[in-house]
């Protein structure tokens, strides 16, 4: 039976937000990675789908972070 | 094939993720780092010979850049903004939102007169004799507000005219040792947004044109949305908020024709060194989107498109214009290499609301010219006064009026630009406060400032002018198209300059500062004026401007009595600790009846 993972859409809606607002990305990571581990870890029969959308999700997400941090960064060591 | 399929899946998400990046806040970031990185651009060849000298921005390390003269001095530039090239709506029946430019563009009409004013439309027309009187006040900028409206009134046809007209203005200037910002102001979007034909919307009202400018109709998209004002602010218009918007995505190309009609200004006054640099775009409203990303994917990037036009920096990345140009997008080299004129970049119109930086505001250009243009409307526009706060029992800004100053100290910094107070100012009323403090705080911080208004004819309140309306002291203020009787008849160009406003504005202030470290501070109430200091033996003149206004004995350096009442006071070089002081008198007044 194929099922699609119930986290793995949001997570690639928070990547994607994350992006353009990146307090959003690091709430994409932890989600993003919940859905990975749901859809690795289903009963034996059922398959979880949504891993590419799980992957976006943890890819923005990681990116959308290290910009979030690394943008802060920079603005601080510039304007102080 | 089980072992790869983890692989296939997240081979297309990498790159969705990558293409999405480049569009986005990481593309923007990385382009902002290489701008941080790249050589500055810097003039090509001697500067043109000017009347006046040539402004630039000074980068000192470790502190916040500045506006400097030739000689690297601090310059302090005080002024107003009259409104008389504004394509203001203008009328008396609201149901017609489309009348003609109301004053006459062509320069003859101004040679050696001035056209009638008239209370059907809030602003008088800019004359000559408006210049001489900023002169008089001790001002030494004007930040001339343009219309894209009469600029362009048709697509891709600049209305020469109007630039003669605005020539003649600075040619005024010119005469009157004025330097001259020329804005491109807007006040939501346009006065070509409409307004209703059927009753308003629950919550709406029908929009007041008459403070409504910028964009040219052909320019103005509102896609069918209803043109109502909600929470009684202008910019909370569903048509005014779609038009902004469809600019922001540059529908149509609305963004190159915008950064055509500054071209064309650029090429006008290219040599010209009573020009001070080019207001790109006043108060930036979001249109539907959000900071911090409208600022930082938006805005910010339109302006780095406008100095690579103008200047052929080239910081942005090369990508197709006349369609969505996305934040790491730069722009073509329009071959004008405008590269002696300081570019004013307003903050987000948001910011007024918040008196805090509302978005990230990162490295925007190698073009070293940059000024962050501050609107500081504290009590006046800032959420405490949005919930019907008064300014004396305000419980925001948390910091009071240093919250907007030293915040915006911090964002000037973090762009690489000097930062100058383009607008400012309030009903006289609350002169006593709002003003008051916020010319304090531009000492403390040592920023310049461009008062508005200049001279305003009439309003639904108090007019917000250095001089009084056309009604002068009159209870009712309102315009003749504002529930006034339909008074249409010819009218002075303004009333009488405010007293409380003179002795406010008309300040003791050093026009050219050589050292760098130094504070300063001048009492409006007594007239009293005191600048210390630490003088380095090579550092150059510094010189303390009085106006006729101020009577009392100067000290510290040397005086010079000029013939139109003004004195100067001049810190030649030395080594060492100085004071230059004004003592306190009483002020003098023009006192106008």
């Amino acid at each position: 039976m194929r099922v699609r993972e119930v986290f793995a859409t949001r997570a690639a809606l928070l990547g994607f937000v994350g992006l353009f607002f990146g307090v959003f990305a690091p709430f994409a990571i932890a989600v993003a990675l919940r859905s990975l581990r749901n859809i690795h870890r289903a009963q034996e029969g059922i398959v979880l789908t949504g891993e590419g959308s799980a992957a976006f999700g943890l890819f923005a997400g990681i990116v959308g972070t290290i910009t979030l941090v690394g943008g802060v960064a920079l603005w601080l060591v510039s304007a102080l | 094939m089980t072992n790869l399929r983890p692989t296939l899946v997240r081979i297309p998400a990498v790159l969705l993720v990558v293409l999405i990046s480049a569009i986005s806040y990481p593309g923007a970031v990385v382009v902002s780092l290489v701008t941080r990185t790249a050589p500055a651009v810097l003039p090509e060849g001697t500067a043109p010979a000017g009347s006046l000298p040539w402004l630039r921005v000074e980068h000192p390390a470790g502190a916040r850049p500045y506006i400097a003269d030739p000689e690297g001095r601090l310059v302090l530039l005080h002024g107003a903004i009259p409104g008389g090239l504004i394509d203001f709506w203008s009328g008396t029946d609201p149901t017609k939102t489309e009348p003609a430019p109301h004053y006459p563009i062509d320069p003859a009409a101004y040679a050696g007169r001035c056209p009638a004013n008239s209370a059907t439309i809030r602003v008088p027309p800019l004359c000559q004799n408006d210049v001489s009187e900023m002169r008089a006040l001790g001002f030494n900028v004007i930040r001339l507000a343009l219309s894209w409206s009469l600029l362009e009134p048709q697509r891709g046809i600049y209305s020469r005219q109007y630039l003669d007209r605005v020539a003649q203005v600075v040619g005024w200037a010119r005469a009157q040792g004025l330097y001259v910002i020329l804005d491109m102001h807007q006040n939501a979007y346009s006065r070509y947004v409409g307004r209703p034909t059927e009753p308003p919307l629950p919550g709406g009202k029908p929009p007041g044109l008459w403070d409504y400018s910028g964009a040219p109709k052909w320019a103005t998209y509102t896609d069918l949305l209803p043109s109502e004002v909600y929470l009684g602010q202008r910019e909370v218009n569903p048509a005014v908020l779609e038009a902004d918007s469809n600019f922001w995505y540059n529908r149509a190309g609305l963004q190159d024709e915008y950064i055509g009609a500054l071209a064309a200004i650029a090429r006008r006054f290219k040599s010209d060194s009573t020009v001070a640099g080019y207001g790109i775009f006043n108060e930036p409203w979001p249109g539907w989107n959000l900071s911090p990303g409208f600022e930082d994917l938006l805005l910010f990037p339109f302006y780095r498109r406008v100095i690579d036009a103008l200047t052929g920096a080239r910081d942005g990345i090369r990508c197709a214009t006349q369609v969505f140009m996305p934040a790491p997008c730069g722009y073509p080299d329009l071959g004008i290499h405008d590269r002696r004129h300081l570019f004013f970049l307003d903050t987000g119109l948001v910011r007024e609301i918040t008196d805090f930086p509302t978005h990230l505001g990162l490295t925007l250009s190698a073009y070293p010219n940059l000024v962050l243009a501050l609107h500081a409307y504290t009590h006046k526009y800032t959420f405490d006064a949005l919930a019907g706060q008064q300014p004396d029992k305000a419980s925001y800004p948390f910091f009071g009026y240093e919250q907007s100053y030293k915040t915006a100290d911090l964002e000037a910094r973090a762009l690489g630009a000097a930062l100058f107070v383009t607008e400012f100012g309030s009903e006289t009323t609350e002169d006593a406060l709002l003003l008051r403090n916020q010319l304090a705080e531009q000492e403390k911080h040592q920023v310049g400032f461009t008062f508005w208004t200049w001279k305003e004819n009439c309003a639904s309140g108090t007019t917000w002018g250095i001089y009084a309306g056309v009604y002068g002291d009159a209870k009712d203020q309102r315009c003749a198209y504002d529930g006034r009787p339909k008074e249409t008849g010819v009218k002075p160009q303004s009333g009488c300059l405010r007293s409380g406003r003179e002795a406010l504005l008309a300040r003791v202030y050093p026009v050219a500062v050589g050292s760098r470290d130094f504070t300063y501070a001048y009492d409006p109430s007594t007239g009293a004026f005191s600048m210390v200091g630490t003088a380095g033996p090579k550092d150059p003149d510094t010189v303390v401007v009085i106006p006729p206004e101020v009577t009392g004995a100067a000290a510290g350096g040397d005086l010079i009595n000029a013939p139109n009442g003004f004195r100067t006071l001049t810190l030649h070089a030395q080594s060492g600790r100085f004071a230059l002081s004004v003592a306190a008198a009483p002020l003098r007044l023009a006192n106008c009846k």
